[in-house]
C-alpha cells in the first residue's frame, strides 16, 4: 500500500492512520490529544493534513492523521498555507485559553503566533480539555475523572467534582498530560493528587518509593498476582530483568 | 382488538371491512390537537364536544376525531367539520353548542368561526380555500387532518400500510431500494444525502453476524421547528411504515431489531409512537414474520440526549451505545461501521415518512415533483415535498409542506401572507441556527437543496425564519452564534474555543467597540472553525456569519463607523432623543434609572446623552410617543 506524503511515495501497513505513517518515516505532524496506546480522540486538529479527493477531482479536504486511515494511492499533503493557517488559528485560540502554558506558546510560536490575537480567558488554567487524562485513566481501569460540564464551560473532575474514591494515585493522567495542568506532588513517601494524600510503598530492592499502596492493590486486582510482586520500583524491575536475562544466556 | 394479520390479503380484506364499516357521509368534527393549538385550549375544546355530543345523546351520529397538527397553528384551536369539509379557526369551548346546531344538525357553516383573508378580505369556507393551504401541496401531512393518531384503524383505513403489503408481497428488496434511489429522495434531517444511495451502501456493507442498525432520527434540537414533532405525534404509523419497509430493503437478518431516536423534550411523541408499535405488533404489522411473509422486524425507542448535537448521526449513535451523546471523528463511514461498530442506516424521520408514499405513488410520479433531473444521479436534483416550519414576522405562521423548489417568495408572501404588521421583507435564515440569513434578492430563488447551499445557507431540517426591517442583521449573527457556543460539545478546539471567540467579536460589533480589522478577523476565524472542527455543527457554525457579512455587510460597517445600529436595535448604539410631542408630564424624568433626563412641568424634557445608559425605560413609560430611538 503506497502513499504519498508531500510527493515521496511512503509503504504503509495495514491498520496505519496517516499519523502512524508520517511519524514511522520522520514527517513532523505536530499533535496535543494524540498519545501512544490510547484510542484516538480526533479534539484538538492540530494534525490537521490536506488529502486528495478520490480520483483527484476537487479542491482537497482536511482530515485530521491521527484518525484518516492510510489508503492505497491517497495523495497526502502535511504542509500547505492553508495547513498552517489552520494549525497557527487552532494554536491562537489556543494560547487564548491557556496564555501560561509552555507547551502552548512554544508551538504558537513555531506557527508564528506570538500573543493570542483573541481575548484571553479570565481566570486561565493550563488544560486543552485533549482528554488524554481521562482515556489514561480509564486505560489503567480506574475510570476515576471524567469531562464535567460541555463546551467552553467543561473540565477534567472527579465525579461530583470531590470524590476522588476510584483514584488509585497511579500519576499516570499527570504524566500523560501533554501540558502539565494536572497537579501532582510527590513528598517522600507521599503523592497528592486529585485533593488526596496516597502512601507509595518501597521498592523491595532498593528501597526507595515507588507506586502507591492503592495503584499496587489495583493491578494486582487485575492481573491476579499478589500485590507484593508490584512492589518493585521500574528501575530495580529492569535490572532485575536485565540480570535474569544474562543469567539465561549464561553469562 | 383484532386478531393478528397473517398474510398480505388479510390486511387487504381488513381494510376493505373498515371502509364498508365507515360512513363517509357521517358527520365527523375533526379538532386539532397538536402543540399549538393545545396551547391555546384545544383539550377544553375537545373535552366540551365531548360532553355536548353525550349529553344531546349524539354519540352514534357524530364522530369526534382528535388530530395531530394540521399546520395553521397561528389561527388554533382549528376545526373541520365533515362531510362538508368547513373550517373554522379561533374555536373555543363557547362555540361547541353552535357548530352542533348549526353545522352538524343543519349542515350550515358558521362565518363568524371562518377564516378571512386579512388582505384580500375574502371568507374562506374550506381549508382548501385559505390562502395558506391553497398553495401546498400536503403528501405527508395531509392525514395529519384525516385520522385520529392513537388509532391503528384510522392509518389502515386511509390506505396505510398497503405499501409495506405491496412490498412484501411481491417486491425483492433490490427493488426496493432501486425504487427509493428512482425516486430521488433526498435526506430531510440535514445533508440531503440521496436516500437509495445511502441504503444501497448500507445493505452492500459487509456485516459477517448479519446485523444492520436501522434507525429513525427524531431530535428534532433546531429551536423552533416542529415538523419531526409533529409527523411523530400525528401521523406515528406513516414513519413506523417507512422503517419496515427500509428494514425489509436493507436487510438485517441476524437482528431484526430497529431504533427510533426521539427528542426528551417530546413525552407525547414517545407516547404516539409507543402506543403506534404496540398495535402495529398486535395486528402482526411488527415484530415477528410480519403478515405472514416470514419478514421480521421489530423497533425501540430511545430517548435523546437532550443536546442539540445529539442529533448529529455518531453522537444520536454513541448516545443509544450507552456513552455521552458527543460526535466521533469516523473516517468510515456509519453504514459500514455505525452502531455498535455494525453497519447502519440513519434517516430522518421525515425522509423515512416519504418511503411509503414513493411505494404508493411509483418513483417517476414522485420525481415528477420537484426540481432537477434525478432518472440518471440521485444528486441531480431535489424532488417530493419538504415540510418547513415558517416562523418569525410572517403573518401565517405554522407547518408548511410544499414541493421542492417552491421560490421563497412563494412561501414566505402566497403561504405565509407577508410580513406582519405592514412591514418590509428584510431576510430569511433557514436551515436551523447554523443555516444561512438570505437577503431580498434571493426571494425568487428556488428553495431545494443545492440552491439553498450555493447561496450559503442550507436546508437543514426545514426551519425558516422570517426576519423585517425592524431586525439587525449583525445582532441576529450574535443571536445564532451565543445559541450554538451553549451547544457546542466542547470536544473539538475549533469549535469549543472559536465559537466563544467569534461570540466576543460580533458583541465588540453591537457594543460599538469593534474596528474594521475586527471583521477580517471574524472573516479568517470562520474559515478555522469551518474547516477545522470535527463534526457538522462546527463546520456550519460560521454561516450566519458568513452570510450576513455577504449580504448585509453595510449594516456592519455602520456599527463600527457610525457607531449606530440602522434597525436600532443593539441598545449601546442607541441614541434617545425627546420630541416636541413632550407635555412635561415628568414621568420620564421621574423613572430614568440613571437620572439623565431634565426638565420641568409643563416644559420640554431634555436627555443627558452623556448619562444616558440606553435603557429605553423613558421610551417605554411615555405615554404620548415623545421619546424618539435611532
Ligand atoms: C449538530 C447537528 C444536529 C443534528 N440534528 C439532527 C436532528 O435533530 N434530526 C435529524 O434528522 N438530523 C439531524 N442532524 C443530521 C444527522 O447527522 C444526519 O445527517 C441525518 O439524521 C441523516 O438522515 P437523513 O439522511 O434522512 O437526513 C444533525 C446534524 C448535526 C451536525
Ligand atoms: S492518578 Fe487517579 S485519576 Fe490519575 S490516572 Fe491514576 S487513577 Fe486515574
Ligand atoms: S488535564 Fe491535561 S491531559 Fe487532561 S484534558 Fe487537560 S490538558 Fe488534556
Ligand atoms: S464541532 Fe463542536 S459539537 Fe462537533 S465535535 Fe467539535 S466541539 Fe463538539
Ligand atoms: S492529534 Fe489528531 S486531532 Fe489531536
Ligand atoms: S397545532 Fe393545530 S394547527 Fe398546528
Amino acid at each position: 500500500m503506497i502513499v504519498v506524503i508531500n510527493g515521496r511515495d511512503l509503504h504503509a501497513r495495514p491498520g496505519d492512520s496517516l499519523l502512524d505513517l508520517a511519524r514511522r518515516t520522520g514527517i513532523d505532524i505536530p499533535t496535543l490529544c494524540h498519545h501512544e496506546g490510547l484510542e484516538e480522540w480526533g479534539g484538538c486538529r492540530l494534525c490537521l493534513v490536506e488529502v486528495g479527493r478520490p480520483g483527484g477531482h476537487g479542491a482537497a479536504r482536511v482530515v485530521p492523521a491521527c484518525l484518516f486511515p492510510a489508503r492505497d494511492g491517497l495523495r497526502v499533503d502535511t504542509d500547505t498555507p492553508r495547513i498552517h493557517r489552520l494549525r497557527a488559528g487552532v494554536l491562537d485560540l489556543l494560547l487564548a485559553r491557556c496564555p501560561e502554558s509552555d507547551t502552548i506558546q512554544e508551538l504558537a510560536l513555531q506557527y508564528g503566533v506570538r500573543r493570542t490575537s483573541f481575548v484571553e480567558r479570565k481566570n486561565p488554567d493550563k488544560c486543552i480539555l485533549c482528554n488524554v487524562c481521562v482515556r489514561a485513566c480509564a486505560a489503567v481501569g480506574a475510570n476515576a475523572i471524567g469531562t464535567a460540564g460541555r463546551g467552553v464551560l467543561g473540565e477534567i473532575a472527579l465525579p461530583f467534582h470531590d470524590d476522588p474514591a476510584a483514584c488509585v494515585g497511579c500519576g499516570a493522567c499527570a504524566l500523560s498530560c501533554p501540558t502539565g495542568a494536572i497537579e501532582m506532588v510527590d513528598t517522600g513517601f507521599t503523592r497528592r493528587i486529585w485533593q488526596r494524600d496516597f502512601e507509595r510503598v518501597r521498592c523491595s530492592a532498593c528501597g526507595r518509593p515507588t507506586l502507591t499502596r492503592d495503584h499496587a492493590a489495583h493491578l494486582a486486582g487485575r492481573t491476579g498476582l499478589s500485590a507484593e510482586s508490584f512492589q518493585v520500583c521500574d528501575r530495580c524491575h529492569r535490572e532485575q530483568a536485565g540480570a535474569r536475562f544474562l543469567d539465561l544466556l549464561g553469562k | 382488538m383484532t386478531r393478528a394479520l397473517t398474510s398480505v390479503q388479510a390486511l387487504g380484506a381488513f381494510r376493505d371491512s373498515l371502509v364498508a364499516r365507515r360512513d363517509p357521509q357521517k358527520p365527523a368534527v375533526s379538532v386539532c390537537a397538536g402543540t399549538g393549538c393545545v396551547a391555546c385550549g384545544a383539550l377544553k375544546l375537545g373535552d366540551a364536544l365531548r360532553q355536548e355530543v353525550d349529553q344531546r345523546g349524539l354519540g352514534d351520529k357524530l364522530e369526534v376525531r382528535i388530530n395531530g397538527c394540521h399546520g395553521f397553528c397561528e389561527r388554533g384551536p382549528l376545526v373541520v367539520c365533515h362531510p362538508q369539509g368547513y373550517f373554522y379557526q379561533r374555536v373555543q369551548p363557547a362555540d361547541v353548542a353552535d357548530i352542533i346546531e348549526q353545522t352538524v344538525l343543519a349542515g350550515k357553516p358558521i362565518e363568524r368561526l371562518q377564516y378571512v383573508d386579512p388582505v384580500a378580505g375574502t371568507r374562506a369556507v374550506r381549508q382548501e380555500d385559505v390562502g395558506f393551504y391553497k398553495h401546498q401541496l400536503r403528501w405527508l401531512l395531509e392525514y395529519n387532518g384525516r385520522i385520529d393518531p392513537t388509532s391503528i384503524e384510522d392509518y389502515i383505513a386511509v390506505g396505510g400500510y398497503r405499501a409495506l403489503a405491496g412490498v412484501l408481497g411481491g417486491m425483492r428488496p433490490e427493488d426496493v431500494i432501486a425504487l427509493v434511489r428512482q425516486s430521488g429522495l433526498r435526506g430531510r434531517g440535514g445533508g440531503g444525502y440521496p436516500a437509495g444511495v445511502k441504503w444501497a451502501q448500507c445493505r452492500n456493507a459487509p456485516a459477517a453476524d448479519g446485523v444492520r442498525y436501522i434507525i429513525g432520527n427524531g431530535d428534532e434540537g433546531d429551536p423552533g421547528a416542529f415538523m419531526d414533532r409533529s409527523l411523530m405525534e400525528g401521523n406515528p404509523h406513516l414513519i413506523l411504515e417507512g422503517m419496515i419497509i427500509g428494514a425489509y430493503a436493507i436487510g438485517s437478518p441476524g437482528n431484526p431489531v430497529g431504533y427510533i431516536y426521539v427528542r426528551n423534550e417530546y413525552p407525547l411523541a414517545v407516547e404516539r409512537l409507543t402506543l403506534a408499535f404496540q398495535q402495529a405488533r398486535e395486528l402482526g404489522l411488527l415484530g415477528r414474520n410480519i403478515l405472514g411473509t416470514g419478514f421480521d422486524f421489530d423497533i425501540r425507542l430511545n430517548r435523546g440526549g437532550g443536546a442539540f448535537v445529539c442529533g448529529e448521526s455518531t453522537a444520536l449513535m454513541a448516545s443509544i451505545e450507552g456513552f455521552a451523546g458527543q460526535p466521533r471523528a469516523k473516517y468510515v463511514h456509519t453504514v459500514e461501521r455505525g452502531l455498535d461498530n455494525k453497519p447502519t442506516n440513519l434517516n430522518n424521520v421525515e425522509t423515512w415518512a416519504n418511503v411509503p408514499l414513493i411505494v404508493e405513488k411509483g418513483a417517476a410520479a414522485y420525481a415528477a415533483v420537484g426540481t432537477g433531473d434525478v432518472s440518471k444521479d440521485p444528486w441531480g436534483g431535489s424532488t417530493g415535498t419538504k415540510i418547513f416550519a415558517l416562523v418569525g414576522k410572517v403573518n401565517n405562521t405554522g407547518l408548511v409542506e410544499v414541493p421542492m423548489g417552491r421560490t421563497l417568495r412563494q412561501i414566505i408572501f402566497d403561504i405565509g401572507g407577508g410580513i406582519r404588521d405592514g412591514r418590509k421583507f428584510k431576510a430569511v435564515q433557514t436551515g436551523g441556527p447554523s443555516g444561512g440569513c438570505l437577503p431580498e434578492s434571493s426571494l425568487d430563488m428556488p428553495v431545494d437543496f443545492d440552491h439553498l447551499a450555493a447561496a450559503g445557507s442550507m436546508m437543514g431540517s426545514g426551519g425558516m425564519i422570517v426576519m423585517d426591517d425592524g431586525t439587525c442583521m449583525v445582532d441576529v449573527a450574535r443571536y445564532f452564534v451565543d445559541f450554538l457556543v451553549e451547544e457546542s460539545c466542547g470536544k473539538c478546539v475549533p469549535c469549543r474555543e472559536g465559537l466563544i471567540q467569534m461570540s466576543h467579536l460580533l458583541h465588540a460589533v453591537v457594543e460599538g467597540r469593534a474596528t474594521e480589522a475586527t471583521l477580517t478577523q471574524l472573516e479568517s476565524l470562520s474559515e478555522v472553525v469551518r474547516d477545522a472542527s470535527l463534526c457538522a455543527l462546527g463546520q456550519t457554525a460560521p454561516n450566519p456569519v458568513l452570510s450576513t457579512l455577504l449580504h448585509f455587510k453595510d449594516e456592519y460597517l455602520a456599527h463600527i463607523r457610525e457607531k449606530r445600529c440602522p434597525a436600532a436595535v443593539c441598545q449601546a448604539l442607541l441614541t434617545f432623543t425627546i420630541n416636541e410631542k413632550c407635555t412635561g408630564c415628568m414621568v420620564c424624568f421621574k423613572e430614568c434609572p440613571a437620572k439623565a433626563i431634565t426638565g420641568e412641568k409643563k416644559k420640554l424634557h431634555v436627555i443627558d446623552p452623556a448619562k444616558c445608559t440606553h435603557c429605553g425605560v423613558c421610551r417605554a413609560v411615555c405615554k404620548l410617543d415623545a421619546v424618539d430611538v435611532r
